[in-house]
């Protein structure tokens, strides 16, 4: 009996299909940390896009009852209050509406700029290359912070001057990266096949280059994500961001700071919020970048 | 050498010439009155016009930029208006205490960072090699300023065992050092242990363990400086990153240096300032630039040859 069935099966073989992204999708799935992140991950993303329909209150509301003494996590509001009386999850789940729009559009501008001038100084060469890497160079001995400092100070603070100043200085380093990507790519016989056969270069790039760079810029991007939302927060928590009222991480550190003693978790539960996205993008990056490319790995 | 030196230097001093040349664009294209921006939002008719006429405002661009370039040169970096005397005077004041957090920054990442990447290299399957992979992953996830503030809150407030927060003691460097060298010191361990580990199958190595040393001397006397380069490469490449840490671990906890001078100016529009901070900013990126080379050179005498 148990031979008969062990032989159908053995007829009928599952047609496996087995193809690469399949197989890194297996391998992703291997690891449970980066999947444990992944999940943790969704959840944080969709909790900021569903803000409007999960947050218990309006995030600029203010209770009398908490204002001016914070109130402790409670039964009405979940994590409390902050200063102004003002409901922290509310807060918590607008903030990072703001943190993750500007972290995710920065670092997708950044890399699409770095993967076109890169990719164009790898291909052309020449002079073209040695320009564009000498811009990058001078780019990267500007001490980006203090220029940025000047720009916000001289700009109006906006969540869109926060993302231009973050591409502004953010793309000469990636740029470097998939250059030299393409330099290695470009000497290979199937790109020189496609340009003897007349190939022009806009076609090469979409359809020959861009295919192997791919794995890489998804990587490089859900571990350049995490920089951009830092430079974000940071910026708001310095108070040179997103101007009040408007919640973000950043700010709710900055308004939670002269409370310290007496209410610790209004630094507490935004700085864990960037600290738990911070550590989610990473995992899932370093993650990724092992399913991708499994050679590479570390004994 | 001296050649190649005085050509860094001179690339340097290009480099200068272009952050100049970028802040002074910024300032004079920000939407508003540029002698405005300069004087700051406190200014009266009074001074706005002084500013204007120190500034030459009134004169077309290129020669208001050669003006700046040549009070550049004879050392004068403008006036503060927030702090009520000359930059160049503010700024030396803040070099030293930005100078020792630094060099105490750095020397803790390499005392931690070092024998940390040496041990997880030869434990690199063990229990303790991932816990320290997944530490540092949490490390370098978390923002200085958030790092920062529950050092404090833990270490300062809590258990009472440092300042919140001040310049002057040994004490106070303490916690602001950690703040960043902690970090740092996971990421360059990150960088050894995989440099060490690919050297674990090259030739020389082979032929040091075949000559009969420990395993000790060999990984101290051969692989170590080796596996050194790179990550000094590193450290150089992320002075930039380095400083912004420096800027926010010294405003976070009040240490009166370069960064915390920059960010308070720039929270009080003082122009001024804060492009003095940045020209100081692109010294400090290219003379590190410039150490950290020769020091790879030092190390690695393939470099040496270029």
């Amino acid at each position: 009996m148990q031979a008969q069935a062990a032989l159908s099966r053995l007829e009928k073989p599952r047609p496996v299909q087995r193809t690469w992204l399949s197989d890194v999708w297996r391998r992703f799935l291997r690891q449970r940390l980066a999947v444990l992140a992944g999940v943790a991950l969704l959840a944080i993303l969709s909790s900021a896009l569903l803000a409007p329909v999960i947050a218990p209150y309006d995030p600029e509301q203010i209770f009398p009852e908490g204002l001016g003494n914070p109130l402790a996590p409670n039964e009405k509001f979940w994590l409390g209050t902050d200063g102004r009386g003002r409901d922290l999850l509310s807060r918590l789940l607008w903030g990072g509406r703001i943190s993750l729009a500007v972290g995710i559009t920065a670092s997708t501008v950044t890399l699409c700029i770095a993967v076109l001038v890169g990719g164009l100084a790898g291909f052309w060469g020449g002079r073209v290359d040695y320009t564009i890497m000498r811009l990058v160079d001078l780019m990267m001995s500007i001490p980006s912070f203090f220029v940025i400092l000047l720009l916000v100070a001289l700009l109006k603070p906006s969540p869109l001057a926060v993302v231009f100043v973050i591409v502004l200085f953010g793309w000469p380093y990636p740029t470097r990266v998939f250059r030299s990507e393409v330099l290695s790519l470009r000497r290979r016989d199937f790109i020189l096949a496609a340009q003897s056969l007349g190939a022009p270069v806009r076609m090469i790039f979409a359809r020959h280059l861009l295919p192997h760079i791919l794995p890489l810029l998804v990587v490089y991007l859900s571990l350049s994500i995490p920089g951009a939302i830092f430079t974000e927060t940071t910026l708001s928590y310095l108070g040179l961001g997103v101007p009040p009222p408007t919640p973000t991480w950043g700010s709710m550190v900055l308004d939670g700071q002269p409370y310290y003693r007496v209410a610790p978790w209004l630094v507490l539960f935004p700085g864990l919020a960037i600290m738990l996205t911070g550590v989610c993008f990473n995992l899932v990056g370093t993650g990724l970048r092992e399913a991708i490319d499994p050679v590479r790995r570390e004994r | 050498m001296i050649q190649y030196i005085a050509r860094r230097l001179l690339w340097i001093a290009g480099t200068l010439l272009f952050i100049s040349v970028i802040t002074f664009t910024l300032v004079l294209s920000a939407p508003g009155d540029p002698a405005r921006a300069l004087a700051g939002s406190r200014a009266d008719d009074v001074v706005l016009n002084q500013v204007r006429v120190q500034y030459g405002l009134d004169q077309p661009i290129h020669v208001q930029y050669l003006r700046y370039m040549a009070r550049l040169l004879n050392g004068d970096l403008g006036y503060s208006y927030a702090y009520n005397r000359p930059v160049v005077e503010e700024l030396s004041d803040k070099l030293r205490p930005t100078a020792l957090l630094a060099f105490s920054i750095i020397i803790t990442a390499l005392l931690i960072g070092v024998p940390l990447g040496v041990f997880t290299a030869q434990r690199s399957r063990s229990r303790i090699g991932q816990a320290v992979n997944i530490v540092g992953l949490m490390t370098i996830s978390i923002p200085a300023f958030v790092f920062g503030l529950l050092l404090i809150y833990v270490m300062a407030y809590s258990l009472r065992w440092f300042p919140i927060g001040g310049y002057g003691s040994l004490n106070h460097l303490i916690l602001p050092t950690l703040t960043v060298a902690v970090p740092w010191s996971v990421w360059y361990a990150n960088i050894l242990r995989t440099n060490l580990l690919n050297l674990t199958h090259s030739e020389f190595v082979r032929t040091a363990y075949a000559k009969g040393l420990e395993r000790r001397a060999v990984t101290f006397r051969h692989m170590l400086p080796n596996a050194l380069a790179p990550v000094v490469t590193m450290v150089s490449m992320d002075l930039a990153a380095l400083l912004t840490g420096l800027a926010i671990v010294e405003y976070v906890f009040n240490w009166p240096g370069v960064g915390w001078m920059a960010v308070r100016a720039a929270l009080n529009r003082d122009i001024p300032v804060v492009m003095a901070s940045v020209l100081l900013g692109g010294v400090f990126i290219g003379l590190g630039n410039l150490v950290a080379d020769l020091l790879v050179a030092r190390l690695d005498p393939r470099v040496r040859a270029e």
